[in-house]
């Protein structure tokens, strides 16, 4: 059955919330890439937003805002991924354990800190019962959500799934990867990571919904023709297996591709296999990535889709999305991203 | 009292994050759930974690809450009697 994403919304480091143009200015960071942030008052009243966390505050925003762009109210399902979840509320709660001896532990940042609340809270703010599940498979977390979501609609369980990754970055857990060489050591420009020549990268967080249904709507975006992904690959010759194999049960072959977003996140080691498929399996397809705008986090892959789903609206590549240069005006665009050569996702989709 | 009033009335919109209201805004004798402030009872919790920390005082039947927060006159009387700290 074709799934068609019919809304798309996005709150990330870039200018991609509800703006007229399509990555048009873009923004530069060197440590940290936070979110650019609405005023939350526009969407929410203030005894409303006085219990919500940052990360709270983008998940809401993003997720209704999306089911307003659909003109759903009532989602047949409710699907988020997340890699850390609500972690500034964990973080804050874990330190008052500590600062306090196990006493007075304050009750909003325990609810809070707990993955499941970023599903939760977008169904009680829209009175939904239905199906809802929040996954928590680390860099794999947002593809689970999606991949649960078109089986629901395959099914004939739900007509139209409101499914995000949701993922934020705090001081803390920045410092705390640090210690694991996960960051670039200095400070360096996301707007560089094609010409970094080091390890790590550059954190980065954000939200992503889209509302997704076996019915295309005037406002469709994009198709979704599959998705697909890998804990383990072993070597290249298994990864090139990997993309003909799936493209070949799609019915498609690799001359179908008209765009690859690659998941490079400047950290010259985990890029590598990126730079192998360009030049082999890939040789002949533009070439985009998406890492620069959003920077590096567990749920990346669906700021990925956001990006994929807006060229096919807009019948345009924003030159900050091309590797190469190509002039390019896809109709299918495939969207892949591992985590340091394990979990591999592959999402194709094409024009509604 | 007035001290300790406009300390309680600080310590409320601190621990349940009422961020856009100042002390003046608040009256003393409004109720402080329902139609008043308009607190629900993960804010109930949440006061009671503020007495303990604040005022050393744990109030151990959870049922007496409604009566202690019914405002803030009501709370700064309660730890008037009741402070250890």
């Amino acid at each position: 059955m074709a799934i068609y994403i019919n809304a798309s919304q996005a709150i990330s480091p870039q200018l991609t919330f509800q703006q007229d143009k399509f990555l048009d200015e873009v923004k530069e960071y060197s440590t940290l890439m936070i979110s650019v942030q609405p005023d939350f008052k526009d969407f929410f009243n203030i005894m409303e937003l006085r219990r919500m966390s940052r990360i709270m505050k983008i998940n809401n925003t993003t997720a209704l805002e999306s089911l307003k762009e659909a003109g759903i109210d009532n989602p047949g399902a409710i699907n988020t991924g997340t890699g850390n979840g609500c972690i500034e509320d964990t973080e804050k709660f874990l330190n008052k354990m500590l600062d306090t001896n196990e006493g007075f532990l304050n009750p909003t940042t325990f609810i809070q800190s707990t993955h499941n609340t970023l599903g939760a809270q977008i169904a009680l703010n829209k009175k939904c019962h239905n199906y809802n599940i929040t996954y928590v498979q680390k860099t794999l977390s947002f593809e689970w959500a999606l991949l649960d979501s078109i089986m629901l609609i395959n099914e004939g369980e739900a007509d139209n799934i409101l499914v995000g990754g949701i993922d934020e970055i705090t001081k803390e857990n920045y410092e705390l990867k640090k210690n694991l060489n996960l960051w670039k050591k200095e400070p360096f420009s996301n707007l560089e990571l094609l010409n970094s020549t080091t390890n790590g990268t550059i954190p980065g967080e954000g939200a992503a919904f889209f509302v997704i249904s076996s019915e295309k709507s005037e406002n469709c975006y994009a198709k979704i023709e599959f998705l697909n992904f890998k804990h383990r690959i072993n070597g290249f010759d298994d990864l090139s297996s990997f993309f003909n194999a799936n493209l070949q049960a799609n019915n498609l072959t690799i001359a179908d591709i008209d765009l690859v977003l690659y998941g490079i996140n400047g950290d010259v080691t985990e890029d590598k296999v990126y730079y192998e498929l360009k030049d082999s399996v890939f040789k002949d397809v533009a070439g985009g990535y998406f890492k620069h705008l959003s920077g590096e986090f567990d749920t990346s892959s669906a700021f990925a889709l956001w990006l994929a789903s807006n060229i096919l609206k807009n019948n345009q590549v924003p030159e900050i999305v091309k590797i190469d240069k190509k002039e390019v005006q896809p109709d299918r665009i495939l969207i892949y991203n591992q985590d340091n050569n394990k979990n591999h996702s592959i999402i194709v989709l094409s024009k509604c | 009292m007035n001290e300790l009033i406009k300390n309680i009335k600080e310590q409320v919109i601190e621990q349940l994050n009422l961020e856009d209201l100042s002390p003046d805004e608040i009256s003393e004798t409004e109720s402080l759930f329902g139609e008043g402030l308009g607190l629900d009872s993960i804010d109930a919790l949440e006061l009671m974690v503020l007495l303990e920390r604040e005022y050393g005082i744990k109030v151990e039947n959870p049922a007496d809450g409604k009566e202690i927060f019914s405002s803030i006159n009501s709370m700064a009387e309660f730890i008037e009697a009741n402070r250890k700290k």
